[in-house]
């Protein structure tokens, strides 16, 4: 599977292919499964081209964005549900805490 | 052994009323007898917050809502004339549901048993076999049975009373005035995530209405953020009291540095670790050092705000172990992509910290019960849980 990225961001195409997520829940879900290492690994490839993809998708209409450019903002907001991880937690899931499991998101 | 001096204290507003220093009995977090006057005397006689507006747009927009406390299931429903009306999800003829999806549109409610009609004003609009129904009985009265609904800024609150003996608004006062300029209406809602822990309803509440343990529950997820050398304890910057309702303003280190993602999103939109500008609503005493006001609604209702956003917390009882809790968050409307993901931000990072506000509830819950413990105590940083505990027996002694 290939998961369509704006030109400008081809070199995203792999972690776009695990994380182009469209809900909280499947990020969520997604990050809390991962290894720590694949965590990391995606926001280091992903952080130096954060602030580039946030003002080249500002400059479309977030209601109607093309697929590619979905694709990209969905890659983005996983980037955010996987930094707590990374910068904060040094593991997947908060470890002084309830069960993450035993917290209902809705989307 | 001294005492350290103290190096920082909560602005008190002179409306605090006076609650002594004495240590808080733990009778009241675990007894079956103490939550059952609870029910009759607090649940069963206050406004009770349950919905927003914008959950129910349209004429037969409806939502079903386990209020446990009151051991009922609710419809809100609007009518055709925009109304919001309140009624128990039960047929008059022989008690079961009427309601039995949690949400919809509909232009009327049929009883799943033998197909009674009630009307989304809540009129008995169809009483099948009516000609066999001989004894004295009125269809006319046979409606939908109402529970009193009140709105406040958007917000529904129900009222188990017939008759409450104050308004919602007069019932808010203080609180309510101080929180109306704050633009509710004009926030989107962008995230609810819920749970139902095994601990008492207080000592769920008492975690999220004092600041002094973020230094230590939040030690990973907002490091450095409520204390510093400037306010070891992490006190409130400023506490209001308004009747049985409080705000508590919570400081914020100047110094704290965010996390780099939420740094690099925060700069497009407004999120709850980088946004300090002045707003609507918020920071009533024009504290520095603000971070966010904690608005709690007596008994089980929070409604926080922030610049550009807010959340809200519903404690819902269940026993005196068992509590539902759900939590929704608000933002001004994202107008790009850059918001978004500042949107996202501000959500991920209160879930994981709520996250970690849970952590204590059931240990503290199981141990409490062991009995060991018969008093807790309180400091001067932790003014609201003594609020709580000295409303919650003004309002047992009150109605006794």
């Amino acid at each position: 599977m290939t998961t369509a990225l704006p030109a400008a961001f081809q070199q995203l195409t792999p972690y776009a292919d695990k994380w182009a997520l469209d809900s909280e829940s499947a990020r969520r879900e997604t990050r809390m499964r991962s290894s720590q290492e694949d965590l990391i690994t995606f926001y280091e490839a992903m952080k130096p081209v954060l602030d580039d993809a946030i003002q080249y998708l500002n400059t479309h209409d977030l209601e109607n964005l093309p697929k590619p450019e979905r694709n990209l903002l969905n890659t983005a907001l996983s980037l955010v549900e996987v930094s707590v991880a990374v910068e904060l937690f040094h593991n997947p899931w908060p470890l002084n805490a309830w069960p993450w499991e035993a917290f209902s998101v809705g989307d | 052994m001294g005492k350290n001096e103290r190096i920082f204290e909560t602005k008190l507003h002179s409306d605090t009323p006076e609650m002594g220093n004495d240590p808080l009995p733990v009778e009241p977090y675990v007894s079956k007898v103490f939550f059952e006057q609870e029910r009759e005397n607090i649940f069963k006689r206050s406004w009770l917050e349950v919905a927003r507006v914008e959950e129910l747009p349209n004429p037969g927009d409806y939502i079903t809502i386990d209020v446990e406390v009151l051991k009922t299931s609710v419809i809100l429903v609007r009518g055709e004339d925009g109304q919001v009306r309140a009624f128990h999800n039960i047929c008059t003829h022989r008690g079961n549901k009427v309601a039995l999806e949690k949400q919809g549109n509909t232009r009327g409610f049929t009883c799943g048993f033998h197909s009674w009609v009630f009307g989304l004003d809540g009129t008995l609009e169809h009483m099948n076999a009516e000609e066999y129904f001989v004894g004295d009985h009125n269809k006319c009265d046979l409606g939908l049975i109402p529970i009193s609904v009140d709105t406040w800024k958007g917000f529904i609150f129900i009222h188990a009373m017939d008759q409450p003996p104050q308004t919602l608004s007069d019932y808010l006062g203080g609180m309510g005035k101080q929180l109306e300029p704050f633009p509710h209406e004009e926030c989107e809602h962008i995230a609810r995530y819920s749970g139902t822990p095994r601990v008492n309803w207080k000592v769920a509440i008492d975690a999220f209405q004092e600041a002094f343990h973020a230094i230590m529950v939040h030690r990973d997820s907002l490091p450095g953020a409520a204390g510093s050398p400037l306010n070891p304890g992490a006190a409130l910057t400023s506490a209001r009291f308004y009747g049985p309702h409080r705000s508590l303003s919570a400081w914020l280190n100047m110094e704290y540095l965010p996390p780099d993602i939420g740094m690099m999103v925060g700069k497009y939109g407004p999120a709850f670790v980088t946004s300090h500008e002045d707003y609507p609503g918020i920071n009533p005493d024009g504290d520095e050092s603000w971070w966010f006001d904690i608005n709690v609604i007596f008994p089980n209702f929070f409604c926080d705000v922030g610049p550009g956003w807010y959340f809200t917390y519903n404690f819902w009882p269940i026993s005196e172990n068992e509590t539902r809790w759900v939590m929704d968050i608000y933002q001004i409307k994202a107008e790009n992509a850059g918001a978004l993901l500042a949107q996202e931000h501000t959500k991920v990072l209160l879930r994981d910290a709520v996250l970690e506000d849970f952590s204590t509830l059931e240990d503290t819950q199981s141990m409490m019960e062991s009995g060991a413990l018969k008093s807790i105590l309180a400091s001067d940083l932790e003014i609201a849980i003594r609020h709580q505990m000295y409303v919650v027996n003004q309002w047992l002694e009150k109605t006794a």
